[in-house]
């Protein structure tokens, strides 16, 4: 699995040699291809979440069986909360190990003798690698949904299911993916894996009215809990009432803060490669 | 123990690196950070000293039932994972399952020591909780010992078995939020209560608590036998993720 992971990244450094004048768009298709397949190819990614799968989906029952839980649109939107709750942590530590990957490999020191540009290659990596996790987690959701349509012979809610699924899951793992990119260039993988644990926690669960400052209940409350209770309404006793505005101001930040993480981590790797 | 076998100890700690060995102790820091700031904020939102002390108390209990069982779990999933020069060890006199085991043992001692360290402070510092006085020695030995040793069996055996530390954090990570998200499920429910790795934090001293500690420690040495063996099967070691 290594050796092929490997041998796809060498590949995609010929092509970048290659093709010494493509434009940065095709330079970051590339990146984003081989990235994708790279993060696809994990034994472990399909196993981490197929066990996400079968553990979710053994407690279906209770699901199906609230009767607060009155029609498939409703159902669904608890079932989209409950995976944005949990798949992003499993998410984000399947990405921080992707730049010291690079680092153990030494092809990061091959990488910056190509063409292809900093900025690029960094964002190529971000949004294939994110795709490809996001994927599995999107089968599980969809077998979910499966389940709750069949319950109740209802299949007009797919497309809501699709779009709730990018607004909260989508976005879930797009922030913890910046944040686990960026963090891992300064602080060790080992000490990176506890912080982001603790953060999941300490941002997503922790009780505000315990006394300490915590982001859950905040707009970067990153398991998109803001977002699912503004845009797409949860039942009573899943979630507080939030206005739209809200939602999409959570989505706005969720989102804004992993742009900044990424161009903060182009800042610091440019000024890295400058003064290696 | 001869000079030879220290020399090699010494080696090994050099291999694990100063900042993994410091992780635990960064860890603790974090813990107490927020146990301080949970007491102050009880004590500034009207609550007594005594209400300061129990909420400073339960964040020192969590440190040692769930902050360092799992950075040790981490530990172990990082020391048995992935060596670079896996090929050379399993072509060297010395098995790698001894490496691994020896590397693996530093961890399990190093962790011990500042679990047992960290209890001991808070003992003397007075924030045992009073609810665990009625414990004995030995009791309060495994009120931490059991998460710590279960969570770094679990990290070790899912290592080797995923090939990749990141997965085995991963589902370390997954199983450490579960106990808080599914409390109530746990709590409620005759066999999971049994195997609750949050027990006294959560749920203080219930009468199944010995019978709780006790099975986790059987689990964890379970793991940890797994995992030598699995150690000992060079061909599955190859290949896996660095």
């Amino acid at each position: 699995m290594g050796m092929s992971s490997q041998s796809l990244g060498v590949a995609g450094v010929s092509s970048l040699r290659l093709a010494p004048a493509a434009s940065s768009l095709r330079t970051f298709g590339i990146t984003a291809r081989y990235e994708f397949w790279m993060q696809l190819r994990r034994y472990a990614l399909w196993i981490i979440f197929a066990l996400l799968g079968l553990f979710t989906l053994r407690t279906f029952n209770s699901l199906l069986s609230d009767p607060n839980l009155t029609s498939a649109k409703m159902t669904i939107s608890v079932w989209s909360s409950f995976i944005a709750e949990f798949s992003p942590l499993g998410a984000g530590l399947l990405l921080a190990d992707r730049f010291p990957r690079d680092r153990a490999t030494h092809m990061d020191e091959l990488l910056s003798v190509t063409p292809a540009p900093l900025a690029t290659r960094l964002l190529g990596k971000y949004v294939g690698a994110t795709l490809a996790t996001l994927l599995p987690i999107l089968l599980v959701y969809l077998a979910g949904a499966l389940v709750i349509m069949l319950h109740w012979h209802d299949v007009s809610v797919l497309p809501l299911a699709l779009v709730e699924f990018v607004a909260t899951t989508g976005v879930a793992v797009c922030f913890v993916g910046a944040f686990s990119i960026a963090c891992t260039t300064v602080i060790w993988p080992l000490l990176y894996q506890f912080l982001f644990i603790g953060y999941w926690f300490w941002g997503n669960f922790l009780n505000p009215k315990l006394g300490i400052p915590t982001l859950n209940g905040t707009l970067l409350t990153s398991d998109t809990r803001l977002i699912e209770d503004g845009l797409f309404t949860l039942p009573p006793g899943y979630g507080l009432p939030t206005s739209p505005l809200v939602g999409w101001e959570s989505l706005g930040a969720l989102l804004g803060c992993a742009a900044l993480a990424l161009i903060a981590t182009w800042g610091l790797l440019r000024w890295q490669t400058t003064h290696r | 123990m001869n000079s030879a076998f220290l020399r090699r100890i010494g080696q090994e700690l050099r291999i694990l690196g100063a900042l993994n060995l410091l992780a635990p102790l960064i860890v603790a820091a974090i813990y107490l950070g927020f146990s301080l700031i949970v007491g102050y904020a009880t004590l500034h939102n009207s609550g007594s000293p005594a209400d300061a002390r129990f909420q400073a108390a339960r964040g020192l209990l969590a440190l040692l039932e769930n902050g360092l069982p799992l950075i040790g779990g981490l530990l172990a999933a990082f020391v048995v994972g992935s060596d670079p020069a896996i090929e050379l060890h399993l072509a060297a006199a010395t098995p790698y399952r001894f490496t691994a085991g020896l590397r693996l043992a530093l961890i399990i001692l190093w962790t011990t020591l500042c679990t047992g360290g960290a209890a001991l402070v808070i003992t003397a510092a007075g924030y045992w909780l009073a609810i665990l006085q009625s414990l004995s020695i030995g009791e309060s030995i495994l009120l931490w010992l059991a998460p710590l040793l279960w969570f770094i069996g679990a990290g070790a055996t899912l290592a080797l078995l995923l090939r990749s530390r990141a997965a085995s954090g991963a589902l370390l990570g997954m199983v450490w939020i579960a106990q808080f998200i599914f409390k109530p499920q746990f709590l409620q429910n005759g066999v999971l209560e049994r195997v609750y790795l949050f027990l006294t934090e959560e749920a203080g001293v219930p009468s199944y608590w010995l019978a709780n500690r006790l099975i986790l420690l059987a689990i964890a040495l379970a793991l940890l036998g797994l995992t030598m063996l699995l150690l000992g099967r060079s061909e599955s070691l190859l290949g896996g993720e660095h």
